[in-house]
């Protein structure tokens, strides 16, 4: 059953991640984005981690992909411009796979190897998490929040119209 | 066939690899925003499944913290767009070439 679901969900996952990238018009990949990380969300509760699944669709689908979606309709653009030099595509394919390689290698060489063994039971509960988070982390908690403080107030400032 | 650490971390930097292609390949300032938000999407997973391996809930307050980021950046990079489109009409990061060197 937690193979069947991983496999559905990791397969559209990597599909709707492909379409973000290869769709012509910003609301297509938009959108595609939206579903993968739903099925971002159920493969976080597969890992026991339901916290983090909740904050994944109320935070992540929910307000920074309407965000997402509310400048792509203020903007109004028109479809992207396909038609670039071949030479240009060329190099830039060059500088994928030599980014692919780098990441395939940076990732799968330095991770240290997994525990081996029947996996441990986690608690991922809002309890756990909110004890955690308000002790252990609790600099880093405010450290955040301190941020989100100054990305707000920098948006603001940056979204003003010139009143001049 | 049962579902091990190794399976996430795979598709972590499959996902990875898709979100760093399309920020390298796409010139669309709004779509190279939302392959920064894959790559950041692939590394939660990562730590969320070594949190499981290792039974260390501290991987979940991890990717609550990346999930704060990612929306302080999704913030301040769509007013940064919208700035640049109220001045010059075009999102395409190829345009924006104002500080290049004329030739």
């Amino acid at each position: 059953m937690e193979s069947l679901m991983f496999a559905l969900c990791a397969a559209s996952l990597l599909v709707m991640a492909v379409s973000v990238v290869v769709a012509k018009s910003p609301l297509r990949s938009a959108l595609a984005l939206i579903v993968a990380l739903v099925n971002l969300a159920v493969l976080f509760v597969l890992l026991q981690a339901p916290f983090v699944a909740s904050m994944q669709v109320l935070v992540y689908a929910g307000a920074i992909m309407v965000l997402f979606l509310f400048v792509i309709m203020l903007l109004n653009l028109r479809p992207d411009a396909q038609a670039r030099p071949t030479l240009a595509t060329l190099a830039q394919a060059c500088g994928c796979a030599a980014g692919l390689y780098l990441t395939g290698r940076l990732l799968l060489g330095c991770l240290p190897a997994a525990p081996p063994g029947h996996l441990p039971l986690i608690d991922g509960t809002v309890r756990h998490i909110g004890q955690l988070l308000l002790h252990d982390f609790l600099f880093h908690f405010e450290a955040i929040s301190m941020l989100l403080l100054t990305a707000v107030v920098g948006a603001v400032t940056l979204g003003l119209k010139r009143s001049a | 066939m049962t579902v091990g650490t190794d399976h996430y971390v795979a598709l972590s930097a499959l996902l990875f690899g898709i979100g760093l292609c399309g920020t390298l390949l796409r010139r669309n300032a709004l779509v190279m925003l939302m392959c920064i938000e894959l790559m950041l999407n692939a590394a939660n997973l990562l730590f969320l499944a070594y949190a499981r391996a290792y039974g260390d809930a501290g991987g979940h307050a991890v990717a609550f913290f990346v999930m704060a980021i990612a929306a302080a950046e999704a913030a301040v990079g769509l007013t940064l767009i919208l700035g640049v489109f109220r001045t010059r009409q075009t999102i395409d990061v190829d345009d924006l070439d104002g500080l290049r060197e004329s030739v």
